[in-house]
């Protein structure tokens, strides 16, 4: 038996270890959709079963099919679509964290009144069967009836070839129970009848997902997602009416139902409260009134000492490897354009970028073992107070962390805050904190222009310029948090509810993993951007070519690329920047770190032998002709920093905002108030540099 | 007694639950009920957040919306 053309869907509350399943499952074969948020975006994998390969997609995790927040209504939405239309998982794959089963069992339940088989994976058994908590898998068997119950645990590989088999055995024989499980209060199941035939009626669905979706239609009261049309809302109304009536209220009734009857299956609930766990051992220091805080800024202090110190290993092994490859196509080739455009735009070009792949690789490792090991939402938590005065929210920091990466994954992370304003104002400020592509841009300039003296012995001048380009950066975000939100006038909603999950060991091959598919996107995302700037700027640099006494030859100053630069500098003049910077802040639009390919690229075009150039030396030494002075000062270096710093460049990111706000205008606002502050601040830091008679 | 009187350490059961609908459906769906045993965590100050133990989780709730929370003494 084939099974082309079926697919399984992952769904599981947050903190079930659904993801790390996810990773174990499909391996590396992931195929995310656009950037990867955590967790909150559409991924796909592909897993393989016996000689079987079946895609997987893992859904976002959520507590209930009602949503409160975007990437739940991702989940909401997409099982909606699997009851009305034919395209739908043959199976579902619920995990469920056996240490709360009650709580978990409460989404499986309403997944598996969508007719869709369900198998119910009781993950973290090992830390259940250490607790000495017998679970009747018969009695939950008997009562819910799903396809099959795999104990199992994603960390220590234990059930999960049993998985593998169960899922094949699924997609042969799939088993789902008709009948809805729980039997209803005769007034309640009265009031919905209406309702429920209308809905079955309506959409030609069995009675038990008419069921099913009348109680939750009677219990959502926001409405994201809905089955009912206006003849149905009038059947809705008068079902709530009656409910309230018997002493149901309506929106809370599908929670008291099905928890009546999941407290009677499995009675859990009263044993563990009154035990102390060890994660509240833990807490006491992690989440420390003041402690707490200062274990956090020590733990980013030395996550972004790593990234500087670790990661100049890798990075000289690959200049090394750019610089071999660049060689040994300058032997291999004859000379001639094609190996110019290889060596100088291409090799050039990509190479002066893919170098700062090991930084982004470790601050991604850092970022999701922090998530993984259960620390992020006790910083959450933690700066939840601050951060509602700042006008932002707990959930705001993993985002705004995410954004020292990228802005794109950051973005995408603030679907998990469920307050549409202070989401608005995450994902505005968010650009302002310096992503790994602005890097490269200070990693240039310092090294070129800022010497690396010691600052009162124990700190080196070079980092602590960067240090203080990444605070000007996040100072600035915070700042302008309060102002927007004094400014910005939306509804929003003042509640905020979230589990603390049990520290864990992350499992360590799910956290690789998902660095690795981040390091992808970076590498193919990215480099695709870069390739073809690069391509271009050399083209734009190289011609036109001119031709006297027989001979062709080129020159910068008389390019397409410098006409084009020459034309913005009147703008730009007033920053210290000249023409070269100009081309370089255009191409930037695409990414911000094109303006080191940018310069490598123009550089090298310029340079008259075959090796490729030390871009920091070539600043450096690049003499203005007519004064027979330095083009570039270190004040014309800070100018750029400080411009990077602010700048609205990555067109990515306002596609992004576009597409998560739904309207050009915050995007536009965006570029706005950023070109804004970049421009000011670097006129202010170049005039009153000048002024003060550096220069 | 609101929840927010419970000193930390200390056990209570659920009596009920105000607030705005969403808020009262989002407890409920996490397993809060009527008649469930809570237990007072952690309190951060200032008014700051707090920290409960329901079920067998640890759930995280602002001081305001804790506040909505009505609790009984067995």
């Amino acid at each position: 038996m084939t099974f082309t053309n079926q697919w399984i869907a992952l769904t599981g509350n947050p903190n079930s270890g659904k993801t790390a399943l996810f990773n174990l499952l499909t391996g590396l074969n992931h195929k995310v959709s656009n950037y990867p948020g955590i967790t909150v975006e559409r991924k796909l994998g592909r897993g393989k079963f016996a000689n079987h390969k079946i895609d997987i997609l893992d859904l976002p995790g959520t507590y209930s099919l009602i949503p409160e927040s975007k990437d739940e209504s991702i989940v909401a939405s997409e099982v909606k679509q699997w009851i009305l239309e034919e395209d739908k998982p043959s199976l579902i794959i619920s995990v469920v964290d056996a240490s709360n089963l009650n709580r978990n069992l409460y989404l499986t339940s309403q997944l598996q009144d969508s007719d869709i088989p369900v198998i119910i994976v009781l993950n973290m058994m090992d830390i259940v069967r250490s607790k000495n908590i017998e679970l009747d898998l018969d009695m939950i068997q008997n009562e819910l009836s799903p396809q099959t119950i795999i104990p199992l645990s994603a960390r220590t590989g234990e059930g999960i070839s049993e998985l593998k088999k169960a899922i094949l055995v699924a997609l042969e024989k799939p088993q789902t129970a008709q009948k809805f499980p729980i039997s209803l209060p005769e007034p309640v199941s009265k009031a919905i009848n209406p309702l429920r035939s209308y809905l079955q009626k309506r959409h030609d669905l069995s009675e038990r997902q008419a069921i099913g979706i009348a109680l939750r239609e009677v219990t959502n009261q926001s409405k994201d997602v809905s089955f009912l049309d206006s003849e149905g809302e009038d059947l809705r109304k008068n079902a709530c009416e009656q409910l309230g009536a018997i002493g149901f209220p309506c929106h809370t009734l599908e929670p008291t139902i099905r928890f009546l009857w999941l407290d009677k299956v499995i009675q859990q609930a009263e044993i563990e409260v009154q035990v102390k766990s060890r994660s509240e051992k833990v807490d006491t220091f992690l989440t420390h009134p003041w402690l707490g805080p200062l274990i956090f800024v020590n733990l980013l202090y030395f996550i972004f000492q790593s990234i500087f110190t670790w990661a100049s290993y890798p990075m000289d092994w690959i200049d090394g490897g750019i610089t071999w490859i660049g060689g040994f196509v300058t032997t291999v080739f004859p000379a001639g354009l094609l190996r110019d455009l290889m060596v100088e735009g291409i090799i050039g070009g990509v190479g002066a970028v893919v170098i700062f792949l090991p930084q982004i690789l470790i601050l991604m490792f850092f970022l999701t073992l922090l998530e993984d090991t259960g620390y992020m939402a006790r910083v959450a938590i933690m700066s939840d107070k601050l951060m509602t005065k700042l006008g932002l929210h707990g959930r705001s920091v993993l985002p705004l962390m995410s954004g020292f990466a990228c802005a794109i994954p950051g973005i995408m992370a603030t679907r998990t805050i469920d307050s549409w304003k202070e989401r608005l104002i995450t994902m505005l400020v968010l650009p302002l904190i310096s992503c790994s592509a602005r890097l490269p841009v200070y990693a240039l300039m310092i090294g070129a222009f800022v010497p690396a003296v010691s600052v009162w012995k124990i700190f080196n001048l070079q980092g602590l310029t960067m240090v203080l380009m990444y605070f000007l950066g996040t100072a600035t975000a915070l700042i302008l948090s309060l102002v927007f939100s004094r400014w910005i006038k939306v509804d929003q909603k003042k509640t905020f509810i979230m589990e603390l999950p049990p520290y864990r060991v992350p499992v360590f091959r799910s956290v690789l993993s998902q660095v690795y598919v981040r390091g992808k996107l970076f590498v193919s995302g990215a480099g695709k951007i870069i390739m073809v700037v690069s391509i271009i700027l050399w083209f734009l640099a190289s011609f036109p070519k001119w031709e006297s006494n027989g001979e062709t030859g080129q020159s910068i100053t008389e390019s397409y690329a410098a006409k084009i630069g020459h034309s913005i500098e009147p703008i730009i003049a007033p920053l210290g920047f000249d023409w070269k910077i100009g081309i370089g802040l255009i191409t930037s639009f695409a990414a911000r770190e094109v303006l080191v390919s940018t310069m490598a690229t123009i550089y090298n075009v310029e340079e008259e032998g075959d090796e490729l150039i030390n871009l920091s030396d070539a600043l450096k030494n690049d003499i203005n002709p007519k004064t027979g002075l330095p083009v570039y000062s270190p004040l014309v270096a800070l100018s750029l920093m400080i411009f990077y710093v602010y700048a609205a460049q990555c067109m990515a990111t306002f596609a992004i905002v576009r597409r998560e706000t739904n309207s050009w205008k915050w995007p536009l606002f965006m570029i706005g108030y950023m070109t804004f502050l970049a421009y000011g601040a670097s006129l202010i830091v170049y005039q009153g540099g000048l002024l003060l008679g550096f220069g | 007694m609101k929840l927010t009187d419970l000193n930390v350490d200390e056990i209570a059961f659920i009596a009920s639950m105000d607030g705005d609908s969403d808020f009262t459906a989002r407890l409920m769906e996490m397993g809060f009920a009527k008649d469930l045993q809570i237990r007072m965590v952690k309190k951060f100050p200032f008014k700051g957040p707090i920290q409960v133990r329901i079920r067998n989780f640890l759930l995280s709730l602002r001081y305001d919306d804790a506040a909505k929370i009505q609790l009984k003494i067995k």
